[in-house]
């Protein structure tokens, strides 16, 4: 963590800025973008860990990749590759059994890495799960249904379906160099349900594809309603967390401490192979050890793109598609990925401090193909 | 030898082993106490049904002794590197040769290894470039020569006699070297006289005074003596004056003297001598290998050789490909114009920005928009990439992507468009840039390695050198051309020697390391070979056997293992083994050669051949209405065709290799009617519509020869899903129950039942760095992938590894009171895979089997409901005579349910049996193949057929 004071002049025009804007450009200014030990700083709600406890087994004798090609064409040891592009957990797994697993810089199996975007992946399995129990009825109704005081804002065209896959045509600014951008105000802000209801749109929905938070933010509110009573996290941690086993406490990080709501475009707080587990589920098609999850079509459908209404073959419910041979994955701004191969029966967790200098997809894929 | 001999072996202890291989009571895999004795020098061809025990014979018995003996005959200490190597289980063998197997295996990984050297034709080609390749440059087009002295001295006794000349040597000065300091340098190397810009001057002079005095003969120009001001500064252009001398070509003296000199300026001048004429320009000489201003390297072999990093290319290092923007991700359906989204990444919304200005401005600059990309010049192909004045090319949009990658959105978009693609600086052949520059009759090594086989071979027979280089290349000229003919004789004539070995098939890389035996002329060795027909036309086949005996006649004994009847016609010796498969096989059932098949036998290959047991040609082709009739064919090499495909038949679809059989079903059929129903994404080839009954189809399934599933996971049993009811019987046994056992406990792919060490895959890999990884039964499941505690769970008195272990046909007896499993399996049967083990790891499988477990599946299913149509990729792949019967009956079981049956293939049993034949031809390749030469019923073909190989062949089966 950043220390507050070391910022003198920042500070300063911090004060200048605050009078024209919220708070959250002062806390952009102070902290600047975003950054994996972030979780520290926001409110959270807690997600408590399973006693009984899902392991995947250690693989005994295991072939871990030795050297890789950099774009050079450079042969660098794999662990000099995943260490100089700033990787803190490197997870690779295959029919249940960890093949590789490192840590980097002090990092260990028990450090937590904050998931930026994987969590709006994660917030598309919990859609789906709502679907399942009836909760939401189709991806077809328009978000209105769920927040209203969108109605004014001319959102009724507007469906889950289009949030899911990013086509809903919402003027959103995504950059996350500027503190007055969207992304800054939803990262750094205070209300998020204040934010939402000043949502607009800049374009009809259905008609080409932007990859912005607001989307996935307007579900968790979505999902939020829902649900009724029950919070997104706690929602979280009966569908996934409790279920999965998972072996670690994790959190998921709020807008402010009394009745906040989930960043459910970010900020899911836990450890490497407590991802991985995710990835698992899907593997599986939603499947964990006899238990149905989420339901197979729902799965099918996130992960195999649909091209009609302005959706593009690289994306569908809140998972990329990297090529088309099958793989998803989940991806966080700082090079935070859990990749699956369902042909090889692969999931590979990698988590940084930075994205580094590196096609992280090609890399999953090279990998997968070699074993 | 007759029958009678052979069921007594005691003759075989008299016989010598200088003529034959005497194999003594065999009991290897399923071989009962086999005893026979086969002569040596000659082609023997052993076959039988699939799995009745001829590889066992060949491989695991005769190669395995050979190697075991080559291995015991070296030293301890090699040895122990070795591993011990068991002693087949056989009484004895005696007379075994150095055994070379020519196996189907493509052993080698090693993406380096391509058909060139694996052939060893890249190796002489190094050689020969290195030896009389000539180096152009790429500026001018001239040749680019080293200056020698003799050059030099033949260029001054070229001028007329008497002609005044100076021989200077140019001065570079070395960085922070003042003028003065190297003149008095050459003053003190001996050297008196410098040319200033073209003048002579005295060192001393130029030393002493500012203005210096020209030396007493001023040369080339005349000077008046002391007329004006020299100044020596870094500008001024300082030759050494090394000689001075008039021509005279017929002194030797002179001659000497001269060369001498030009020797000395080469020195002096860092390799650059300048000739000063009177009256003329100087001429200039470099003993350096450079012309326009290009430095380049003098061809050496190791200049061509790609796995050195002297010759590896610098861009790709020796790999042929780099990562970068792969054009089949990037325009993954050729056929489409830009106007119709060729350009995958810019079919978005979003992204269609970037193709709007082109498809604006195209016609300001002539560009066809609406035509195909794979119809567009090359140049207009370039221009796309690169883009002009009035649009930014795809290069450019991929590089706007790259400055943007701190949008997630655009660094998977990038991604999806990585792939390793072929190095542009050596045209994926490894070889560094410049090494193209050298050249054989304007031909560079990288151009030939790029070239068919059979154009190569054209292009050396049609080579004229001249009569020095013909001279130094004769010897491996003959090298190379003997084995670009080998090459050509087994039927591969259209690789290429950069082809990399690793993505040959099993019968192309069998057929390669063929041609390679023959090139290296070994005598008397035994070459066991494993089914070399594979993937061959009967016309090929021709040229094949032809090959097998040039080997045979070079001394060594070739034993084959083989079902292909034209082989087996011009083997010396056939043995066949059987009768049956699996344990109904293992004996000896024919010796001899096909004259004396005669008289009764339980041999099928002998009742086959001896034509007592036939195919049966079908009483009368079925009849059809409906068809699906595809227009305009023009993928590849086929010419705008126009094919009619009948459906509730069996059709057969056939013609020489490269006729474009495969494109034809593969590329368009399948795909046109796979997208219509949705199950094939691919989009396919160029075509103009498809008309007819398409509607009747509800289905269509591709059964190819890839294999079942790539992992070690996958087995026949869990493939026609009787697995999933197998372990639901045994998680239903009593102790099962008290345990708690889940029928997931039966499986080796997830945690529960199996063994953990090994991960259920019953055998632990050890990799062994240079040599092939070595597989090693795993030490605490003892290959058995499951835990002890799930092995004590009986059913019948059988545990389920050893169910597993069993083949389908004892199995089918197991379970012959549980109807669900016993239905399941007994496809498998049917197709003639009795022999096959319940759980035998898919990998293991032959192309033809793993075909055969789909086919099964499909017969499992016993759908009788909608109109599947099936296609099948060349099924009798592996299969004898009477298994070939089996999966007829299988097709034409498919049929009777009302399918419909698509088969491409060679084999002229099944072309027969055809209900219609479509046969594409006449020969294969872009120019000859490509036609419809008929179609029709096989009598219609044998009347009315013209120019088809597949007519000639058909007419003898129908006779």
């Amino acid at each position: 963590m950043k220390p507050k004071i070391a910022v003198g002049l920042p500070a300063l025009l911090t004060v200048v800025l605050l009078l024209a804007s919220s708070c959250q450009v002062g806390r952009f200014v102070v902290r600047n973008f975003a950054n994996i030990t972030d979780y520290r700083i926001f409110p959270s709600r807690k997600l408590h860990n399973d006693s009984i406890k899902f392991t995947f087994h250690q693989a005994s004798q295991s072939r871990s990749p030795k050297t890789i090609s950099t774009k050079e064409q450079q042969q660098v040891s794999f662990e000099k590759y995943l260490e100089d592009n700033k990787t803190v957990a490197f997870l690779i797994i295959r029919n249940d059994s960890i093949l590789y697993e490192k840590y980097f810089d002090k990092y260990t199996e028990e450090s937590i890495v904050a998931s930026f975007s994987m969590a709006k992946s994660v917030t598309s399995i919990l859609i789906g799960c709502a679907l399942d129990e009836g909760l939401i009825k189709s991806v077809d109704e328009p978000v209105t249904n769920y927040v209203p005081e969108l109605k004014k804002n001319g959102f009724e065209k507007v469906t889950l379906k289009h949030l899911l896959q990013m086509t809903s045509g919402l003027d959103f600014n995504e950059s996350y160099v500027n503190p007055f951008g969207d992304a800054a105000t939803y990262y750094y802000g205070r209300n998020l349900r204040k934010s939402i209801s000043k949502m607009k749109l800049k374009q009809e929905p259905g008609k080409s594809f932007e990859y912005v938070s607001g989307n996935p933010q307007l579900l968790g509110l979505v999902l939020e309603r829902a649900l009724k009573n029950k919070t997104v996290t706690e929602y979280l941690q009966e569908k996934l967390w409790q279920p999965l086993g998972m072996e670690y406490d994790a959190s998921w990080s709020l807008d402010k401490k009394k009745n906040g709501l989930e960043k459910t475009f970010c900020c899911i707080n836990a450890r490497a192979r407590d991802f991985a587990k995710i990835g698992r589920l899907y593997l599986n098609k939603g499947n964990w050890n006899g238990k149905q999850i989420v339901s197979q079509t729902w799965v099918e459908e996130s992960t195999h793109p649909e091209l009609t209404e302005g959706g593009v073959a690289f994306y569908r419910y809140q998972w990329w598609l990297p090529n088309n041979k099958g793989d998803y994955m989940a991806e966080g701004i700082l090079g935070q990925f859990v990749y699956v191969n369902p042909s090889k029966n692969m999931i590979i967790v990698r988590l940084g401090k930075k994205y580094g200098d590196a096609d992280w997809p090609n890399v999953f894929m090279k990998l997968a193909a070699a074993y | 030898m007759n029958t009678d001999l052979i069921r007594n072996d005691s003759h075989l202890d008299n016989l010598d082993p200088k003529e034959y291989i005497i194999i003594k009571r065999a009991r290897v895999n399923n071989l009962k106490n086999l005893s026979v004795a086969i002569p040596r020098n000659k082609l023997v061809v052993i076959t039988g049904l699939s799995g009745s025990g001829k590889s066992s014979l060949a491989f695991d018995t005769l190669f395995a002794e050979g190697q075991r003996m080559y291995v015991e005959s070296l030293s301890s200490y090699a040895r122990q590197f070795l591993g011990r190597m068991e002693k087949p289980d056989v009484d004895y063998i005696k007379g075994v040769s150095p055994a070379i197997a020519i196996e189907q295996k493509v052993n080698t990984r090693n993406p380096r290894s391509t058909v060139g050297t694996s052939t060893e034709i890249y190796d002489y080609l190094k050689l020969l470039f290195a030896r009389i390749g000539k180096t152009y440059s790429p500026i001018s087009g001239k040749e680019v020569k080293r200056d020698t002295v003799t050059d030099v001295v033949n260029a001054i006794n070229k001028l007329p006699a008497g002609t005044r000349i100076m021989i200077a040597a140019p001065v570079t000065l070395a960085k922070g070297k003042k003028i003065q300091d190297e003149l008095n340098l050459l003053l003190s190397k001996g050297f008196a006289r410098v040319l200033l810009n073209g003048e002579t001057f005295f060192i001393e002079d130029l030393l002493s005074s500012p203005s210096p005095r020209p030396s007493d003969t001023p040369l080339p120009r005349e000077r008046a003596r002391g007329e004006g001001k020299k100044k020596i500064s870094e500008k001024d252009k300082i030759e050494i004056l090394i000689d001075r001398a008039s021509v005279n070509a017929d002194d030797e003296d002179t001659i000497f003297r001269i060369s001498d000199s030009v020797q000395t300026a080469f020195y002096e001048g860092h390799d650059e001598c300048l000739v000063h004429v009177e009256g003329q320009k100087p001429m200039y000489f470099s003993d350096r290998f450079e012309l326009d201003g290009m430095q380049f390297t003098e061809p050496s072999v190791n200049f061509f050789s790609f796995n050195n990093p002297f010759g590896a290319c610098r861009t790709c290092e020796g790999f042929g490909k780099v990562l970068g923007i792969d054009e089949d991700l990037v325009i993954p359906d050729k056929s489409l114009s830009v106007f119709e989204g060729a350009i995958a990444p810019w079919r978005s919304e979003a992204m269609s920005e970037w193709a709007k200005p082109l498809l604006k401005n195209g016609i300001k600059f002539n560009f066809p928009i609406h035509r195909p990309y794979n119809e567009l010049t090359k140049k207009e192909q370039e221009l796309l990439w690169n883009g002009n004045d009035y649009f930014e090319g795809i290069h450019a949009f991929f590089k706007y992507l790259e400055t943007k990658t701190y949008k997630i959105q655009y660094r998977v978009m990038l991604s999806r468009y990585r792939g390793r693609t072929t190095c542009p600086d050596c045209r994926g052949t490894k070889l560094r840039k410049d090494a193209q520059y050298v050249k054989i009759a304007d031909t560079s090594i990288t151009d030939l390695v790029l070239m068919p086989i059979e154009d190569v071979l054209t292009f050396f027979n049609g080579l004229k050198l001249p009569d020095y280089d013909k001279k130094i290349s004769e010897r491996i000229l003959t090298e190379i051309k003997s084995r670009l003919e080998y090459m050509v004789k087994v039927g591969l004539g259209y690789l290429t020697l950069n082809r990399v070995t690793a993505t040959l098939s099993g019968g192309e890389y069998q057929r390669i390391k063929l041609a390679t035996s023959l090139g290296s002329a070994l005598v008397g060795s035994m070459y066991i070979m494993d089914e070399p027909s594979i993937g061959l036309h009967p016309k090929d086949t021709a040229r094949m056997v032809e090959v097998l005996k040039s080997l045979r006649d070079l001394g060594n004994t070739v034993i084959v293992v083989e079902h292909e009847e034209e082989i087996m016609r011009a083997a010396d010796e056939i043995i066949d083994i059987g009768p049956d498969a699996g344990a109904h096989g293992g004996e000896l059932i024919f010796q001899g050669s096909i004259k004396q098949l005669n008289g009764k036998t339980t041999s099928h290959t002998v009742n086959y051949l001896s034509g007592r047991d036939t195919i049966a040609v079908p009483a009368k082709r079925r009849k059809w209405k409906d068809s699906i009739v595809i227009k305009g064919a023009r993928e590849n090499n086929l010419k705008n065709l126009t094919v009619k495909f009948p459906l509730g038949t069996l059709t057969v679809v056939t013609g020489v290799s490269g006729s474009g059989k495969s494109t034809l079903i593969k590329k368009i059929l399948y795909p046109a009617i796979g997208r219509l129903s949705g199950s094939v994404g691919e989009s396919p080839g160029k075509f103009d519509s498809m008309d007819g009954d398409v509607s009747r189809i509800t289905q269509v399934e591709f059964v190819d020869q890839n294999p079942i599933g790539k992992s070690s996971r996958s087995n026949p049993v869990s493939y026609v899903k009787a697995y999933d009811i197998i372990r639901q019987l045994y998680a239903d046994q009593p102790l099962a129950k008290q345990r708690g056992y889940k029928p997931s406990n039966f499986s080796f792919n997830v945690e529960g039942g199996r063994c953990e060490t090994c991960e259920g895959e019953g055998e632990i890999k050890v990799e062994m760095q240079f040599m092939a990884d070595i597989y090693l039964e795993c030490e605490s499941c003892h290959g058995k992938r499951f835990k002890q505690e799930t092995l004590e769970i009986e059913y019948n008195g059988k545990n389920i590894a050893e169910v597993l272990d069993m083949t389908i046909e004892d199995a089918l007896d197991f379970f012959k009171d549980k109807k669900p499993i016993y239905d399941k399996i007994l496809p498998l049967n049917d197709v003639g895979l009795g022999y096959v083990k319940l759980g035998q790891s898919s990998n293991s499988l032959s192309g033809g089997e793993a075909q055969r477990v789909k086919l099964a599946s499909f017969l499992g299913k016993n759908s009788t409901e909608g109109n599947i149509l099936f296609i099948f990729d060349e099924p009798t792949t592996g299969l004898h005579f009477h298994d070939i019967s089996k999966l007829l009956k299988a097709m034409n079981a498919l049929v009777d349910q009302g399918h419909s049956v698509i088969v491409i293939e060679h084999n002229l049993e099944v072309i027969k049996c055809a209900d219609w034949i479509i046969d594409l031809g006449p020969e294969g390749g872009e120019k000859k193949g490509g036609n419809l030469l008929f179609e029709g019923t096989p009598e219609d073909m044998v009347k009315k057929a013209k120019g088809s190989y597949t007519a000639e062949f058909l007419k003898e089966k129908l006779g």
